[in-house]
C-alpha cells in the first residue's frame, strides 16, 4: 500500500479534508471539512497536524512514529484503511477531486473523532500467546544462548514477523465485521507465524484458540485484509495455510518440523573482535581505550539549557 | 462446543462425496452416457425412465440427497452465525438446522424409498 514517492502527483495547491468526527460527551458525530494549502510531500498525517495547529486544536487522532512503524495512524482515508502518515496527499487527492474523506477504521469502537479503541484487537492478538513457548519453559526463560534457525526457516515465516499491528487488515475484513468475536486477520496470521517457526513448542496450544467458531475456519478468503497490510504481510494466505495445519492435524497426518536446538556453548569464539580507532577522527586528548574503562561523564552546563 | 475443524472435515468430505454423485446424476441427463438409456435429454427426464433410475440406482440418488442437503444447510448455518454472534442464537440456529435436516431427509428419502 505504501506509495512510491516518485510516482506520485503533485498534489492540488489546496485540499479540503473531510474529516468524520465524534463527541463522546454528547454522543455526537458529524463531518466537518477544512480546505488547506498543500506542499509537495505532505502527508495525510500531517495535514491532520496542520488542521490541528491552525485551524481546529479539538481534531484528535493517534500518532507516534510519523514513519509507518508504530502502527497508530490507522484511519479509512477515502474509504481505503491506511496509515495516515505513510499515504501521501498527492496519491489520494487530485485537481478534479481536491476532496480527502478521513474516517476512524471501522470494526473498532470509537473513542473520539479519528481514534479508535484497540484493546479488544490487542486482547486477540495474546489470546493466541504471540511468543515463543518450549516444552521446557526454561530453554527460554533462562536461555544462555539463542534458537538455531536456518535461514530458509526464518524466510518461511519472515514476512509474518513484520506486522506491526497497525489493524488496517482487521478493518477490512468483512468478516470482522459482522462477527466481533472473530479472532480476525493479524491474530491469525500471529498464530500460523508462531505455529511455522521451528524454534516453536507450542501448536497444541494455539490450535485450541483457533479452531473455534470465530477462528480460522471463520476466513472467507476475500483477501481484503491482505489487500490494504502496509507491510505487505498476506494475512489471507496464512490463514489458509493455518487452516491447512489444523485440517491435517485432525487427521493426525500434520507433523511439526523438528524443533530447533538451542545452539550450545561455543568452543571458541567466533572471531575475536579488536577494536581499532580512526585515530585521525579523534579529537587531541581523547584516549578511547581509557573511556572504555571509565563511564564517559558530561560536563553539562546551564548556559546550553537557556539556548 | 466442538472444535470447528469437526463440521469442516464433515463439509469436506461431503463436498467429495457430492462431485461423485452429482456427477452421476448428471449424468443421466447425457444421451449415449447415460445410465438410464435415454436417447435425448427430453427423454431422460419422463417419467417412466425416472421412476426406473429411483428402483435400480435408489441409494445413489438417497446418498445424494442426504450429502447436498447436509453440505447446503451446514453452509447455510455458517452464514447465519456471522450474522449475529451470542450462544442463544448459536443453539436456535443449530436446532433449526438440525430440525430442517431430519424433516427434509425424511421426506427426501421417503420418496427414494417409495421408488425402489
Ligand atoms: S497484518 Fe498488516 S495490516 Fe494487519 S495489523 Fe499487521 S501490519 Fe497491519
Ligand atoms: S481473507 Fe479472511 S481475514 Fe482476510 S479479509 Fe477476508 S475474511 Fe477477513
Ligand atoms: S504514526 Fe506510526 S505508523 Fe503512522
Amino acid at each position: 500500500m505504501a506509495e512510491e514517492l516518485k510516482s506520485i502527483p503533485e498534489p492540488p495547491k489546496e485540499v479540503i479534508v473531510r474529516v468524520k468526527r465524534y463527541d463522546p460527551d454528547k454522543n455526537k458525530t458529524w463531518w466537518q471539512e477544512y480546505k488547506i494549502p498543500t506542499y509537495r510531500g505532505m502527508t495525510v498525517l500531517d495535514a491532520l497536524l496542520w488542521i490541528k495547529e491552525h485551524l481546529d486544536p479539538t481534531l484528535s487522532m493517534r500518532y507516534s512514529c510519523r514513519m509507518g512503524v508504530c502502527g497508530s495512524c490507522g484511519m479509512l482515508i477515502n474509504g481505503v484503511p491506511r496509515l495516515a502518515c505513510q499515504t501521501q496527499v498527492g496519491a489520494v487527492a487530485t485537481p478534479e477531486n481536491p476532496v480527502i474523506t478521513v474516517e476512524p477504521l471501522p470494526n473498532f469502537p470509537v473513542v473520539r473523532d479519528l481514534i479508535t479503541d484497540f484493546s479488544g484487537f490487542f486482547e486477540k492478538h495474546k489470546s493466541i500467546k504471540p511468543y515463543i513457548i518450549r516444552k521446557d519453559p526454561k530453554e527460554v526463560d533462562e536461555a544462555p544462548r539463542e534458537f538455531l534457525m536456518k535461514p530458509e526457516e526464518l524466510e518461511e515465516i519472515y514476512q509474518y514477523t513484520l506486522c506491526i499491528m497497525c489493524g488496517l487488515c482487521y478493518a477490512a475484513c468483512p468478516v470482522a465485521a459482522s462477527d466481533p468475536e472473530y479472532l480476525g486477520p493479524q491474530a491469525l496470521t500471529q498464530a500460523y507465524r508462531f505455529i511455522a517457526d521451528v524454534r516453536d513448542e507450542g501448536a497444541e496450544e494455539r490450535i485450541v484458540v483457533v479452531d473455534t467458531e470465530h477462528g480460522c475456519h471463520r476466513c472467507h478468503f476475500a483477501a481484503s485484509c491482505s489487500a490494504v497490510c502496509p507491510k505487505e504481510v498476506d494475512p489471507a494466505a496464512a490463514i489458509q495455510r493455518l487452516r491447512r495445519i489444523v485440517f491435517l492435524r485432525r487427521l493426525g497426518l500434520w507433523k511439526k518440523e523438528k524443533g530447533s536446538p538451542v545452539a550450545g556453548p561455543l568452543e571458541k569464539p567466533l572471531r575475536e573482535v579488536k577494536a581499532e580507532y580512526p585515530k585521525h577522527n579523534l579529537l587531541p586528548g581523547v584516549d578511547p581505550e581509557q573511556q572504555a574503562k571509565e563511564p564517559v561523564t558530561i560536563d553539562f552546563r546551564e548556559e546550553w539549557l537557556k539556548e | 462446543m466442538g472444535r470447528a475443524s469437526s463440521i469442516q472435515i464433515w463439509q469436506y468430505i461431503t463436498a467429495i462425496i457430492l462431485i461423485f454423485v452429482l456427477t452421476f446424476h448428471l449424468i443421466e441427463r447425457v444421451p449415449g452416457l447415460s445410465p438410464l438409456g435415454a436417447k435425448s435429454y427430453e427423454e431422460s427426464v419422463e417419467v417412466e425412465p425416472v421412476k426406473k433410475a429411483y428402483s435400480s440406482y435408489g441409494w445413489i440418488l438417497g446418498t445424494l440427497l442426504i450429502v447436498a442437503l447436509f453440505h447446503g444447510l451446514n453452509g447455510l448455518r455458517g452464514m447465519l452465525l456471522e450474522l449475529r454472534t451470542g450462544k442463544g442464537w448459536r443453539i436456535f440456529v443449530e436446532t433449526v438446522i438440525w430440525l430442517l435436516f431430519v424433516i427434509f431427509g425424511a421426506i427426501g428419502l421417503h420418496t427414494v424409498l417409495a421408488m425402489t
